[in-house]
């Protein structure tokens, strides 16, 4: 009888090992935790200056300002520089996206082809302005236990239409932020890398308040910095919507 | 006079505005050059250069006012005579005014509802440009080769807001007339769709033209309304228009000046342009299937007739002979369809293809008339948008039956670059060829190499 219980014991442990590998906690509860912390508030609003920094070290700012509620409804307001003033993006879904274009008074469906393009000329991608669904569409393994970080190896889930072949992330064991990301192209090749600091309790959520995308093909960089970051504002689903699309404010 | 006119107008929109808070300024100016290629002894084209400025200020939560000014200014005088050189808008031509001007209310006594007064651009329809639906305001022919551009124009817009659902009604106090090219109109009148006969023949270009407003009244305002939601993850919109075509059209000529004979020459008249009255039942979608977007926009043409009256006074005798003055109709009260489908897509690499089938241009009516454009364009950016490669073309064809002598094509390469931030410099050239029975084919003589600068701020 104590053979079976030794047995049984070892198959419990070899069982849990599997389900959880080494590391007392599984990718998916891990994506599952980053996704919680990020989609925390109800919604956020700030404004974001994005620094592109060429090669040579010369630098042009563009600013937004960025409204979010849940994991979809996105809106965005280009603030400059002046040729996109007014300017204005409406995300509901992945295929479901809007521009506003102030010198036409028109909003125009954008499809999502858009999605692997460069946003605004910068070193982040349609996609990656939007990407706080990493565990919905990506599936997750767990590399290697760091001191302080789990390093993460994600490829996206099959029928998933995303711009990446995979991706690997540094997820801090303390807070489930984010702390980098390393992009793979559709060849395998590492294409860009996200670095993340700043990290900031704010209304009582962490949030990374700079961002730095390094595009490693062309030493290309942009930096994105959120200010006046504000959680819990109230913002109604009707505000995610055309009437509010063109409003400049 | 005027100009202090202008100069208050100026001062009366701007200024209040300034001192409120939560106004904002923005504008831009716009260089164009442009040469024919073709050879002739006047190569530059007299293009308008532009500069405008916008002043938006957010009065509170509920409302808000939008004034902008527009001024186009010419690099070529005007000057014909030495008294002409004496006046300030000969020498220097330049055409100034109220560009948009309104107001909007949000949330006027109900909770969904915004409405917007005032001078404004209401672009209906889900096609890129080439809108079959947007009738609202008058066409902006003054660059004949920017299709689809509109001017802003005078109404009243309620928009209902009811979940995905948005129902919208614009009142229009009055016509406002295309805006057409200053150096006239580079294709034939016959174009328009006369059916004239065969026994008589008109030197249009030779005639006296006179236009004719409708009445100022509340029985020849213009009204439309539109319901447009999202179903399915497809947008659409329903709409219906009654109002006039704001282009004119030949209602009454009067011949002064014949020549006898078969066929009998028709050497000098005034031709009385007037706008026929048109309802246009309209309606368009807009999705996206396996990433790649696209859009249908058409719109029911429901036109009333058209019919030519002709009087020639004592030369009437000349008619006589061939049974009297023939009957010229210029528009039949038959209903017809115009339309634009469309498509986008991102290839990888960045390669962006957009590409139109219009049927219908702007300027035809009636059925028998309508030709086919099929429009496309590709771009490619580079240097951080920096570059931008864009090469457009399209195929104008009046009649698919006989092809070899119906078609016409235009091309448009061309070059932009932004060497700083709000400046953008475009080098391009147009060339178009083909069949004069098709629009380019008519416009065939106008190739030419255009530079625009525009620097926004």
């Amino acid at each position: 009888m104590k053979r079976v219980w030794i047995i049984g014991f070892f198959c419990a442990i070899t069982v849990s090992l599997i389900y959880t590998g080494a590391y007392g906690i599984t990718a998916q509860e891990i994506m599952d935790k980053v996704s919680e912390t990020l989609n925390a508030p109800k919604d956020v609003k700030y404004d974001a200056e994005m620094i592109l920094i060429e090669k040579d070290g010369t630098e042009k700012v563009r600013k937004i300002s960025y409204y979010q509620k849940g994991e979809d409804k996105r809106l965005m307001r280009f603030l400059s520089p002046a040729e996109v003033k007014g300017v204005a993006f409406l995300a509901l879904s992945d295929d479901q996206m809007y521009l506003y274009m102030p010198a036409f008074k028109k909003i125009r469906r954008i499809a999502s082809h858009i999605n692997n393009e460069s946003f605004m000329g910068t070193d982040f991608s349609y996609e990656d302005m939007g990407a706080s669904d990493y565990e919905e569409k990506y599936s997750a393994k767990i590399l290697e236990e760091l001191e302080k970080q789990y390093l993460l190896e994600a490829i996206p889930k099959e029928g998933e239409d995303v711009g990446y072949s995979k991706i690997k992330l540094w997820v801090d064991k303390e807070r489930w932020l984010i702390d980098k990301i390393e992009f793979y192209d559709k060849n395998g090749k590492l294409l860009k890398i996200l670095t993340s600091s700043e990290a900031a309790q704010i209304q009582g959520y962490w949030t990374d308040k700079r961002m730095e995308m390094h595009n490693v093909v062309d030493q290309h960089k942009t930096v994105f910095k959120l200010i006046d970051v504000k959680f819990d504002n109230g913002l109604k689903d009707d505000f995610f919507s055309q009437r509010y699309l063109k409003r400049a404010r | 006079m005027k100009r202090f006119l202008l100069f208050t107008t100026v001062v009366f929109l701007f200024f209040p505005l300034k001192l409120s808070a939560g106004v904002e300024f923005s504008g831009f100016i716009q260089l164009d050059k442009r040469i024919l290629s073709e050879e002739t002894d006047q190569p530059f084209v007299g293009m308008y250069n532009t500069f405008r400025l916008e002043s938006k200020a957010f009065l509170s939560d509920k409302a808000s006012a939008l004034a902008s000014l527009d001024l186009r200014y010419y690099d070529f005088s005007n000057a014909e005579t030495l008294d002409d050189l004496s006046l300030r808008e000969e020498v220097n031509p330049l055409d100034f005014g109220l560009w948009e001007g309104y107001f909007e209310l949000y949330g006027f006594l109900l909770d969904g509802l915004d409405l917007r007064f005032g001078k404004q651009r209401i672009a209906w329809g889900t096609a890129d440009k080439l809108n079959q639906t947007d009738n609202l305001n008058p066409d902006d022919f003054s660059d004949l080769l920017d299709f689809g551009r509109k001017l802003p124009s005078t109404a009243l817009m309620g928009t209902y807001y009811l979940g995905d659902f948005r129902l919208i009604g614009v009142w229009l106090p009055s016509l406002r007339p295309a805006l057409l090219p200053a150096g006239g109109i580079p294709f034939d009148m016959e174009s328009y769709g006369f059916t004239i006969p065969d026994y008589v023949i008109f030197d249009f270009e030779a005639m006296q033209y006179e236009t004719k407003l409708p009445p100022k009244d509340l029985m020849n305002s213009m009204s439309a309304a539109k319901l447009a939601g999202n179903l399915f993850n497809i947008d659409f919109s329903l709409s219906y228009f009654y109002g006039y075509d704001d282009i004119p059209a030949p209602v009454t000529i009067t011949i002064t000046s014949l020549t006898m004979g078969i066929p009998i020459e028709i050497n000098e008249a005034i031709i009385e342009m007037g706008f026929p009255k048109i309802q246009v039942i309209g309606a368009d979608l807009a999705g996206e299937v396996f990433s790649i977007g696209y859009w249908m926009e058409g719109g029911l043409y429901l036109p009333e007739e058209v019919k030519i009256e002709i009087t020639a006074d004592d030369l009437i005798i000349a008619f006589d002979e061939l049974g009297g003055i023939p009957e010229m109709v210029y528009l039949e009260d038959k209903p017809y369809f115009k339309y634009t489908l469309g498509m986008d897509y991102t290839f990888k690499g960045g390669i962006y293809l957009n590409a139109q089938w219009m049927h219908g241009f702007f300027t035809e009516v009636g059925e028998d008339n309508l030709q086919d454009y099929i429009m496309a364009y590709t771009e490619k950016k580079f240097l951080r948008d920096e570059l931008k490669l864009r090469l457009a073309g399209g195929l104008n064809v009046s009649d698919f039956g006989d092809f070899n002598e119906n078609y016409a094509y235009i091309v448009i390469p061309e070059t932009s670059y932004l060497p700083a931030d709000n400046v953008e410099l475009t080098l391009g050239t147009i060339i178009m060829d083909g069949k004069e029975t098709t629009l380019f084919g008519q416009m065939k003589d106008q190739d030419q190499v255009f530079f625009k600068a525009k620097v926004s701020f």
